[in-house]
């Protein structure tokens, strides 16, 4: 049983620079990697893999375009979880990837997965935007069941037991293969890769597709910017009792006491 | 065997150039950089002084991601809020360019993976692997081995690489400078405009006064294509006696110096785009520095290679000259199949019949600039008289040779001392 796991290229959302003024995000600027819950998938994938010894390959679309700076940074996130044990990689990238929303990405996704794979893992949401839609919109297109939140995931025979975590309760629900499974970063710890394991990963097979969008976006981003706070800007001067009094007033009148 | 040729620490110009040349002759190579990308951490004042770079890629400014190169510079003392501006308009012998290191670091470090080279950004070599009394490779974080046949270490100011391997003693305070930069973006057009210049010209601007308090040291301008950089350089040696913390002090200053009528026209309406802050190691202290030992060489800043002239700093010139060396000897060990301190001493040979030379007449005229009154009783001077000189309000004047005079001696000068003052500084330049 092959397992495919998900890998975002997420932006570097620390990394993101702001302009105040206008909101405006500099969204070029700033640096792509593998999305932190990501690296739980992989840890999984890694963990499932030794029990089954089957392979793991990470599946990565990305949506950049295909500039130089955006596969370098693709092939750098690749090699990251690649260190963690995966054996291999698919990249699909290309221009006029950058219009893609959920469905076309999910579309292209389940193209490539159908047949080659029967375990499909992901993070619950991807760092940058963290919508969550994509696996069960993959789920839907590939046919296959799909489970949320994996907290643990067993497998048994053609079966896998996944523990979902809820807000107010535990769920254990068992589902036939093939199947979709997003999982929580409260499943793992992710291992750290060694320096030789990021030499190697280095080595590992990696495939680059191109990928020209077969479908039309349904969903398209008109503009992205940032929520202005507006501040109070409001100075209380004086001696600690009168200060504390003044605010504890300003506090009320805000209603925030 | 080991798992590789060379195994370089630090991804800064220093490594990177030692990498790329390495890998060029066909050896196996490894580059651990500790920043989550090359460059990522690294910044300097503003400005790379070309020659040495030319030799290793001809006319690399046609490629590398540099702003501008300088054709304007602006020598500035300023006094309370008074200043005044010398200015050289002029390009000279050897070119120089201003930069932003993210970039800059980034684009040599591709140059070394092109070339063949493994860069591994993200993780800390925790110092050298020794055994029996010889460097055979690393110790990476989390107690990882790593072996080679030379280590090059290019890990930096406080290279504990070199300390580690007992190349050098352990810094203390004094031994070292401290440097604070913003980046300031602005249009394109305003910083033409505001600072004199057309097409990729850029301007080099270094000032000093009473901004540092009688503190060795001084602020400094670069202009990038949209961007300035400005920041203050100081000793820490003598600001460690006279400030708690260093980097609020360092933080502060850079406020003030910005804040200076002077300066801030050329910042106004500027957006803050980022401020960072480094060590600079001290000349002094780094004499003491050994270069190479069995299976391992020290380059750029880690075996002292910077120049700290009081205002600005140069190094990254002399980073890339002695990686340039190191990678030739290196590799001249690696193909006699010795890789031994007396194998590697070429790499010091190849430094005394080039670099060294204009490095110790750096040096000299650093030890020239240690004198604190240039930074503080001739700036005054310098503003004070020629504002006497274009003071006009209908009483009668003194001449401006007895203002002088009268200037020196209030600042307990002879006028003596202050012509070999001059000449010192002439010479030091
Ligand atoms: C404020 C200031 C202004 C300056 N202005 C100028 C100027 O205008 N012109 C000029 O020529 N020079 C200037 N310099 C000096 C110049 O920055 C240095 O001389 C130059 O960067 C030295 O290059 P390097 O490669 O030896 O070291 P660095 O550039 O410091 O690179 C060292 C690299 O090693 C990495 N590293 C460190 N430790 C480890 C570790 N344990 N494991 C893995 N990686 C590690 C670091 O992250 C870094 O990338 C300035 C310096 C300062 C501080």
């Amino acid at each position: 049983m092959d397992i495919a796991v998900l890998v975002k290229q997420s932006l570097d959302v620390q990394e993101l620079r702001v302009d105040q003024d206008t909101g405006k995000i500099y969204i070029e600027d700033a640096p792509t990697k593998a999305g932190d819950i990501e690296l739980n998938a992989t840890e999984e994938a890694v963990r499932l893999k030794e029990k089954l010894g089957d392979k793991a390959i990470a599946v990565m679309l990305s949506t950049w375009g295909a500039s130089g700076k955006r596969q370098k940074e693709a092939r750098e996130a690749l090699t990251r979880v690649l260190a963690m044990g995966l054996d291999g990689a698919v990249l699909i990238m290309g221009e006029g990837a950058e219009k893609g929303d959920t469905y076309v990405i999910a579309r292209a996704l389940a193209e490539e997965i159908r047949g080659k794979f029967e375990l499909v893992l992901a993070a619950e949401g991807s760092e940058d935007n963290f919508s969550g839609l994509l696996p069960a919109r993959l789920a839907a297109e590939l046919g296959w069941p799909y489970v949320a939140y994996a907290t643990a995931i067993e497998v048994e025979g053609d079966h896998v037991k996944v523990t979902r975590s809820l807000e107010d309760f535990e769920e254990v629900v068992r589902v036939k293969l093939p199947a979709v499974i997003s999982v929580t970063q409260e499943i793992n710890k992710p291992r750290v890769p060694k320096l030789v394991e990021i030499v190697k990963a280095k080595k590992k097979p990696l495939d680059q597709k191109d990928f020209s969008p077969p479908d039309e976006p349904k969903l398209a981003i008109k503009t992205l910017k940032v929520p202005k706070v507006e501040r109070k800007q409001i100075v209380i001067e004086g001696d600690v009792e009168e200060v504390a009094e003044k605010l504890v007033q300003a506090l009320r009148e805000e209603g925030v006491l | 065997m080991a798992d590789f040729d060379v195994i370089v620490v630090g991804a800064g110009p220093a490594g990177s150039v030692a990498s790329y040349l390495l890998a060029k002759e066909g050896h196996t190579v490894l580059t651990v950089e500790r920043g989550k990308r090359p460059g990522a951490k690294n910044m300097f004042g503003g400005r790379l002084y070309s020659w040495s770079l030319e030799k290793v890629f001809p006319e690399f400014w046609k490629e590398a991601p540099v702003e501008r190169e300088v054709t304007k510079e602006v020598l500035g003392f300023l006094h309370g809020d008074r200043g005044l501006e010398i200015r050289l308009s002029a390009r000279p012998r050897g070119r120089s360019f201003t930069l932003l290191r993210a970039k800059f670091d980034q684009w040599l470090a591709e140059k070394a993976e092109d070339a063949g080279a493994e860069v591994i950004s993200g993780f800390k070599v925790e110092g050298p692997l020794i055994r029996d009394g010889r460097v055979v490779g690393i110790v990476a974080e989390g107690d990882e081995e790593m072996e080679a046949e030379v280590v090059i270490a290019a890990d930096g100011a406080l290279s504990f690489m070199a300390e580690k391997a007992g190349l050098r003693p352990r810094l203390s305070k004094e031994d070292f400078a401290v440097g604070a930069k913003e980046v300031i973006e602005l249009p394109k057009e305003t910083i033409e405009d505001r600072f004199g210049l057309s097409g990729d010209e850029g301007a080099a601007q270094l000032y000093v006064g009473d901004l540092t308090e009688g503190v060795v040291g001084g602020g400094f301008i670069y202009t990038n294509k949209e961007s300035v950089s400005v920041g203050v350089v100081m000793r820490i040696g003598s600001l460690a006696s006279k400030v708690s913390k260093i980097s609020t002090a360092m933080w502060e200053i850079t406020e003030k110096f910005k804040s200076h009528p002077l300066i801030r026209r050329y910042l106004e309406g500027g957006k803050l785009a980022e401020y960072s802050a480094h060590i600079i190691p001290e000349t002094q202290f780094m004499r003491g520095v050994r270069l190479y030992t069995d299976g391992m060489v020290v380059v750029g800043d880690a075996a002292g290679f910077c120049v700290n002239y009081g205002v600005t700093v140069r190094g990254m010139d002399f980073a890339i000259e002695s990686a340039r060396a190191a990678a030739e000897a290196v590799h001249q060990a690696l193909e006699s199949g010795d890789t031994s301190a007396k194998s590697l001493s070429r790499y010091q040979e190849i430094l005394s019949s080039g670099m060294l030379r204009e490095f110790e007449a750096a040096r000299k005229a650093v030890d020239l600039m240690e004198d604190e009154r240039l930074y503080t009783s001739i700036p005054k001077i310098a503003v004070e008289s020629l504002e006497h000189l274009f003071s006009v309000d209908g009483r009668p004047r003194e001449s401006l040779y007895s203002f002088v005079r009268k200037e020196f001696s209030e600042e307990g000068i002879s006028l003596l001392s202050a012509l070999l003052l001059g000449w010192k500084a002439l010479r030091s330049m």
